[in-house]
């Protein structure tokens, strides 16, 4: 099985901690993963935008960098709606599906391809999962990550009550509108403390940057982590 | 009454009272009093009946009340009447839905003007669904007018308040 | 308000939104009242979701095949006696009904609701022509009482406090003050009732209309709907000419999905299939007018894309369900349909240039397109208008620079490199390029010591 690993712009630069969690946990189930160093970015926030022209440049390369690969692994769903859902709108060509198609979020890689419910890792701590608007609505993740973090060893997994609502990030809208973007940081952050927890995690780390932001300038102490984090403590 | 006919009365009834209305089952020589009964508890003197088949607009003549109208003039009329007495086309257990048909024996006004809208139905006229009742209607139907309970609102501060515009209340006596 | 009313003020007008403390309450109180109602009505129906793919499919194929429906709708109608009447714009529609109002000499217009009758601003209109024209729905009534606009197509009037209601009856009807809903309703139905009683002309919109039969159907709680259509002289019911649906069974399906979607209702309580005028009935109106409205619809016809913005059943579910709104009220879109599906309405309708704020309004959840009844993928739309935006020059010339100098380092993985060293050299010197509108309300993350890149080359590869 030739697997490659897609690292997000954004965790390869402020978050490569996450990239190496994820290289553990998948060499942990034996694979040998490669990681194409030609590798950018997904074209996301320019398609969000509206920027679709600059979007597709990055689109093209993408599918030139991955296309020789069984699976494609990302710890991110929103790159990965954006490569599985969106890639074949902008470039209007059915074909690149077969490539597309092979693109898996890493919880479900783990628990769909691999058909792996525990990653034996523990986590002595309180954790409330957010379910990313992408994980979620875009591409039906919502038991993989939450089965995964169940088998997690001493780990006390939480909901967050009004859990499908989203934390208000949206790429460039967080910058466009940051008064109505921070309005739902406050809702989603509100209900994060509730739950109590020491931890709140995600599949998404854009997310974690959204609502980790916002309680680190409000000073709430509750700390974000990645979910791959989480399953890479064996 | 077959146990499929019985089975949609039960469903019709919860599902109407659900939405507010007030079910009552009912023997021909038991609704007199209902009626009068009907009448006292809700303070009605001035009521307007529509026209039935003799045996019960024989019955309805001898309703204790102080006036009633079986022969509407003007809309007018018809706004002044505390209750109104009329019969329907059919009944959806589904729902809980009474389906008129507003033909040239039928005031639509009637059924909207009045505080207190009493219905006359009969077993046989209930179905299932509006599925049901689509089929079993001439296409070439005049206009419909399907009304499930009062007429309610949630316009102020989503508390409900029945009897906005049509009647606060619905009564639905099956024979 | 009327200044503020526009699109192009959506982010001041959310700005005072967000800090108006006691609306948001309102506002929000409601809504959760609403969706928590909604998910018990909704769940009772084990297929809901093939519901809602078969509500989806009947729209689709009434758009699809929009203007065949529209002759069978017309020719049966017109036998049944229903005057049809085309208008391509606000200004055609609003003159047809000044035609008629003036023809009978009517003095005095009652209203049940209508969003198309709000897009044209019928009601204004008519009374600049010295017509009185009376909201009869009890939310429309209010709104019309404040001198406002609708703020949610359903409930126009949920971001009033019963107290505010009150303190308007007091002021505008001469009642004394009371801030019991049940009491308010009862001034409410009294001054309507002399209304409904005088009216020369009831106006009304149409939830659906039915081909196969001729058939408006005009779905409702209160009964002002049905009063309006039964008692004056002459109804004239408006439509977009979205409307039309082929078959008559195919209300069976939009009745279970409506009401719930709409006000989480398993059914309202009134729905008038209304065929024809008065002919042999005892009440009804001697004259029955359908206006059939483009007003910019059939320019989302020609987009594949827009198209499927034309399936939307106005229940108004998405605008509830949407963080965005839920944040910044009805009104802060100033436009007469808010909301995620409003948003879409409102660039086709009134083109980019008037709407532009609204497809960037989103975080793109995707809340809207999981709870519409028709399954419209109104995020997908949106993320789509804003391409055309960009593609329209409606966006800024920086903006546009900075996705151009993006590109240009995210295009060759040699060029990223560079730049992420540049960011850790200014980071080692202090300087941390700050992005105010991010970092005023939440810490932006710090650039890393190390990139993933180089952790993997130098620890990982082997």
């Amino acid at each position: 099985m030739k697997v490659a690993l897609f690292i997000p712009c954004y965790i390869d630069q402020f978050f490569p901690d996450v990239g190496g969690a994820t290289v553990k946990i998948l060499k942990k189930f034996d694979l040998k993963i490669d990681y194409p160093l030609e590798q950018t970015c997904c074209g996301q926030p320019a398609f969000n935008s509206g920027y679709w022209s600059e979007a597709k440049v990055l689109a093209e390369k993408f599918l030139k960098i991955f296309r020789n690969y069984d699976y494609i692994v990302s710890p991110s769903a929103s790159c990965t709606s954006m490569v599985r859902v969106f890639y074949p709108e902008i470039l209007k060509d059915e074909n690149t599906k077969e490539i597309t198609a092979k693109f898996f979020e890493l919880t479900e890689f783990l628990t769909k391809i691999l058909r792996v419910e525990s990653t034996e890792a523990e986590f002595n701590h309180s954790v409330a999962y957010h379910d990313s608007c992408h994980a979620l609505r875009e591409l039906g993740i919502k038991d993989s990550p939450r089965v995964l973090l169940r088998n997690v060893k001493k780990i006390k997994l939480l909901e967050i009550e009004d859990g499908d609502r989203c934390c208000g990030f949206g790429g460039t809208f967080a910058v466009k509108f940051p008064e109505i973007s921070t309005e739902m940081a406050k809702s989603k952050v509100d209900n994060i403390i509730k739950t109590g927890a020491e931890f709140v995690t995600s599949t998404d780390s854009s997310c974690l940057m959204h609502i980790g932001g916002y309680m680190s300038k409000n000073g709430v102490k509750v700390k974000t982590i990645h979910i791959a984090q989480i399953l890479a403590n064996f | 009454m077959g146990e499929r006919t019985e089975k949609l009365i039960e469903r019709f009834k919860l599902e109407f009272e659900r939405v507010g209305g007030v079910f009552i089952m009912a023997k021909k020589d038991q609704i007199l009093p209902i009626l009068n009964q009907t009448l006292k508890v809700e303070n009605a003197e001035k009521i307007f009946v529509e026209k039935f088949d003799e045996e019960l607009s024989d019955i309805l003549k001898q309703l204790d009340a102080k006036q009633i109208i079986t022969q509407a003039h003007s809309e007018k009329q018809l706004a002044e009447v505390d209750a109104s007495i009329t019969g329907c086309d059919y009944l959806i257990a589904e729902t809980g839905t009474i389906v008129f048909i507003h033909n040239e024996k039928r005031f639509k006004s009637s059924i909207l003007l009045p505080r207190v809208h009493i219905v006359i139905a009969k077993s046989e006229q209930i179905y299932e669904s509006l599925e049901h009742v689509f089929e079993k209607m001439d296409k070439k139907f005049d206009s419909i007018f399907l009304v499930t309970g009062p007429s309610r609102t949630a316009d102020i501060e989503k508390v409900i308040v029945k009897g906005v515009h049509g009647p606060q209340m619905v009564y639905l006596i099956l024979i | 308000m009327k200044e503020t009313y526009t699109p192009l003020r959506f982010k001041e007008n959310a700005l005072r939104f967000i800090q108006d403390e006691k609306r948001r309450a309102n506002l929000n109180r409601a809504i959760h009242h609403t969706l928590s109602k909604r998910i018990e009505v909704v769940s009772e129906l084990p297929d809901w979701e093939i519901l809602r793919q078969r509500a989806h499919d009947i729209r689709k194929e009434a758009i699809e095949n929009i203007w065949h429906y529209i002759e069978i709708f017309e020719k049966k109608a017109t036998e049944n006696g229903i005057k049809v009447i085309y208008a391509s714009d606000a200004i055609e529609a609003r003159n047809q009904v000044l035609e008629i109002a003036k023809r009978i000499n009517a003095k005095l217009c009652v209203k049940s609701k209508s969003m198309v009758s709000e897009e044209i601003g019928l009601r204004e209109f008519l009374e600049e022509n010295g017509i009185e024209t009376v909201e009869t729905d009890l939310g429309e009534f209010i709104v019309q009482l404040a001198g406002e606009k609708p703020s949610h197509i359903t409930a126009p009037a949920m971001h009033k406090s019963r107290d505010e209601i009150g303190k308007l009856f007091a002021e505008k009807l001469g009642v004394e003050f009371t801030s019991i809903p049940e009491e308010l309703t009862r001034i409410a139905r009294g001054f309507l009732r002399d209304k409904f009683l005088n009216a020369d002309i009831g106006i009304s919109g149409a939830n659906f209309l039915v081909a196969e039969t001729g058939s408006i159907v005009i779905v409702e709680n209160e009964g002002n709907a049905g009063l309006s259509t039964t008692l004056p002289k002459i109804h004239i019911a408006i439509a977009g000419i979205e409307k039309v649906i082929p078959r008559l069974s195919d209300l069976t399906v939009f009745f279970k999905v409506l009401g719930r979607s709409a006000t989480a209702q398993r059914f309202t309580s009134y729905v008038s299939l209304i065929n024809s005028p008065r002919g042999q009935k005892p009440d009804s109106p001697e004259e029955i007018y359908l206006i059939l409205l483009d007003n910019g619809r059939t320019h989302l016809l020609k987009s594949e894309k827009l198209k499927e913005a034309l399936y939307c059943i106005k229940c108004g579910a998405c605008m509830l369900a949407c963080p965005v709104y839920q944040t910044v009220g009805g009104h802060s879109y100033g436009w007469v349909y808010p909301g995620p599906i409003g948003s879409i309405l409102a660039s086709a309708q009134l083109g980019l240039e008037k709407a532009t704020p609204l497809p960037f309004a989103s975080s793109l959840c995707g809340k809207c397109h999981e709870i519409c009844p028709v399954k419209i993928e109104i995020h997908h739309i949106l993320v789509w208008l804003r391409h055309q935006a960009v593609e329209h020059k409606r966006t800024s010339r920086t903006e546009k620079l900075i996705f151009k100098l993006w590109l240009f380092a995210m295009k060759d993985a040699k060029i990223y490199k560079a730049g992420a060293k540049l960011l850790r050299f200014l980071k080692k010197i202090g300087i941390k390029p700050s992005l105010k509108a991010w970092s005023r309300t939440r810490e932006f993350p710090q650039i890393a010591e190390k990139s993933f890149r180089e952790i993997w080359e130098k620890e990982l590869k082997n």
